[in-house]
């Protein structure tokens, strides 16, 4: 009490500081009025018979949105019957895990998607949910040196270990913008969070009740949450489809066995060397082979169209050549240098469906658009997969815009956000082209444990090669907002044109 | 690990974990029921409208928008619109807020007497106009700020802020008592 009345003092005496002059009798009267405070009766078995109820409430809801039929179960439709156990509570399981993504309906009355102006029940509906302002912390994501995403070569979620990069291969580079940095004339914008079903897929893990192979009593364990499951096509050209429902995405690969490729005749048993060899050149992949990319696309469009992903939120969507920078270069080298070989077509390539949040693309990493990669192989003609299907539900909270120009220089000069570094044995100068405001996914892995954040950013594009050879790094990006910590790092984690010993494409 | 914010559970309970609305209803039961037996002075119809409150809050929380206010002050306008409907209900010709308005029930009168011990505190709350009355009490008793006072009383800012500058002029030479609350809640403006 004595806390309160020090406060309520405080505020009298802001308004009027003669009142100091009768603080003896205002304390008494302050004290009567909070001992006047009516006991309540408050009833601990009224609030718990209170919460049982409200619980039970709020539990019928749930059972009644999840038990409504879903149209979309034709998307499963594809997948033959496998006779395995798994497979029946997997396909049991996939149509809330992830089709009830379009046009869900309950009488529940929870509503998602708010901003999308439709009632979507599903708890994986896409959202994007405004919170409170600086809702993610102070300072929501910190960068430490060396352990940024670089070089998105396969989608930008490697990281670097530069101290795998022999000194003499490293070259601190120097990031040259002459013209006005565009910093955001708005006070605040807006920083995404993606956000998971709170059950972790405990509600999946019912499934497996009574099923332990006849081995073990699956139900006898308690707190079992479903993590993912796997399911296979048993036929030419099937598909392995996976459900990661702790990050609430789906995966889709070639089934392998059920993919005819020549190359693997090739390395048969017995095969000599030499013969494997010419084995692999006269069926090595030729430019072209390549699909125009209008095919590719359309490809992609139908297999998403008939297995039911709704790409109406996503951007237009495009084949990711990236891969061509790298050829290129070994192309170079092989002229120059027999050590360096000229690098294979890849078999795949990707049709990229962009991730758009609120109208502006998301990238990822230095590298590339993020959203749905879906790879078409180009030996068998058909998609073959895809990547980064996940639900699309996200906290908005605003963060204040960044004035400190200097700053965002120096951190610009260095390389921005994910690049950057001193002490390489070369220098190097690179003049950045024009920036453009975008999103930058950000996976961040730290004691707040894994998020997902989706910030505000300024683009810089870096040129992709130079007389000198390929950059690996083709953003600088640098935040728009406050709340990110920036640590200059002190070794780059970039290689230069030395010769490439393997080369990962992207697509 | 810090516990989730309220705009989180919120965002839990609309996007597929409605039981997560029993951590709403952890946070603030306990104050709604005190606003609500504050309004009332009777231990039955507090827990009636407390459960009414939760249910409402519940069904609607589809309709709340964190963009346009508290989630506190939206469950506590709640309460007081269950508490001003109740008093319709029951007294229908005569306009009630709270218990402080029935001074002529006598059977009221002793059972607020024996919650509010202090004979001034009680002559002060009953002089107090309605309106005035509640926000001493969210102010004093349940230690809620002006801006939450403000969204749960529903008025402007702008308003409030004209309503006491001129209460202020008014009563500042009259009861201590009174200027005294009005002091406490002018200086939030």
């Amino acid at each position: 009490m004595t806390h309160m009345i020090e406060t309520i003092l405080a505020d009298l005496y802001a308004v009027d500081s003669s009142l100091k002059e009768r603080e003896p009798e205002l304390r008494q009267i302050i004290a009567a009025m909070l001992e006047a405070r009516p006991d309540t009766e408050f009833s601990e078995a009224f609030f718990e018979d209170l919460r049982a109820q409200l619980l039970e409430r709020a539990r019928a809801s749930h059972s009644m949105s999840e038990q409504k039929p879903d149209p979309r179960m034709h998307w499963l439709t594809w997948l033959s019957p496998y006779g395995l156990v798994a497979a029946a509570f997997v396909l049991g399981l996939l149509p809330s895990a992830y089709f009830y993504w379009r046009e869900p309906v309950s009488d529940s009355p929870m509503v998602a998607g708010k901003e999308a102006g439709r009632v979507d029940l599903s708890p994986f509906a896409p959202a994007v949910v405004p919170v409170d302002a600086g809702a993610f912390g102070e300072r929501f994501l910190a960068l430490q040196p060396g352990t940024q995403p670089v070089a998105g070569m396969g989608g930008g979620g490697a990281t670097s270990d530069a101290k795998l990069i022999a000194p003499e291969m490293m070259t601190e580079y120097e990031f040259i913008y002459d013209g006005p940095l565009p910093l955001a004339q708005e006070e605040t914008l807006p920083v995404y969070k993606r956000v998971l079903a709170a059950d972790g897929g405990e509600r999946f893990a019912k499934s497996l009740e009574g099923i332990g192979l006849g081995l073990i009593d699956a139900s006898s364990f308690a707190g079992f949450a479903l993590q993912n499951a796997t399911v296979v096509q048993q036929e030419q050209y099937g598909l392995m489809l996976s459900v990661d429902l702790a990050s609430e995405q789906v995966f889709l690969a070639p089934h392998y066995p059920e993919w005819p490729n020549p190359l693997q005749q090739c390395w048969a048993n017995g095969a000599a060397p030499e013969a494997a060899d010419a084995c692999q050149r006269q069926y090595a992949l030729k430019e072209s082979d390549i699909p125009e990319d209008g095919t590719m696309i359309a490809a992609a469009r139908e297999f998403l169209d008939r297995h039911g992903v709704d790409t109406a939120d996503y951007g237009e969507p495009f084949v990711s050549h990236d891969w061509r920078v790298f050829a290129d270069l070994a192309a170079r080298q092989s002229a120059s240098s027999e050590a360096a070989p000229a690098l294979p077509i890849p078999e795949q390539l990707s049709v990229i469906f962009p991730l758009m949040l609120d109208g502006q693309p998301v990238y990822e990493g230095t590298r590339g658009q993020f959203g749905i990669f879906v790879n078409y192989d180009i030996r068998a003609k058909r998609v073959a997969g895809l990547n980064n299907l996940m639900t699309r539900r996200y906290q908005k909270s605003e963060y204040p815009v960044r004035k400190d120009e200097a700053a965002l220089r120096e951190m610009l000069t260095s390389g921005g956000l994910y690049g950057g570094a001193v002490g390489g044995v070369e220098k190097r100068q690179i003049r950045l082209g024009e920036p453009q405001q975008a999103l930058m996914r950000h996976v961040a892995f730290d004691e707040q444990g894994m998020r997902e954040l989706i910030i505000p950013v300024l683009l810089f594009a870096v040129p992709q090669t130079d007389a000198q050879g390929v950059l690996y790094q083709d953003k600088v990006v640098l935040p728009l907002v406050e709340g990110v910590e920036w640590e200059r790092p002190s070794v780059m984690p970039m290689v230069d044109d030395a010769p490439l010993k393997a080369m990962p494409p992207r697509g | 690990m810090s516990s989730p914010t309220d705009a989180e559970l919120i965002a839990a309970c609309q996007h597929g974990s409605p039981e997560r609305f029993a951590e709403l209803y952890d946070r603030y039961a306990r104050s709604v029921y005190d606003f609500i037996y504050f309004k009332t002075c009777h231990r039955e119809t507090a827990e009636d409208l407390t459960s009414q409150t939760f249910f409402k809050a519940f069904e609607h929380l589809r309709d709340f928008d964190a963009d346009r206010g508290k989630f506190s002050a939206w469950l506590f306008r709640i309460a007081r619109n269950n508490v001003i409907d109740h008093y319709r209900t029951s007294h229908p010709s005569v306009e009630l807020t709270d218990a402080f308005d029935q001074a002529g029930s006598e059977d009221l009168v002793a059972r607020v007497d024996a919650r509010v011990r202090l004979a001034k505190v009680r002559e002060l709350l009953r002089s107090l106009p309605p309106d005035t009355r509640e926000i001493l009490m969210l102010r004093v008793w349940q230690d809620l700020s002006y801006a939450e006072i403000a969204a749960i009383t529903g008025k402007t800012e702008a308003a409030v802020k004209m309503t006491f500058f001129r209460s202020v002029k008014k009563l500042r030479t009259e009861d201590l008592l009174l200027a005294l609350f009005v002091l406490l809640f002018s200086s939030r403006l």
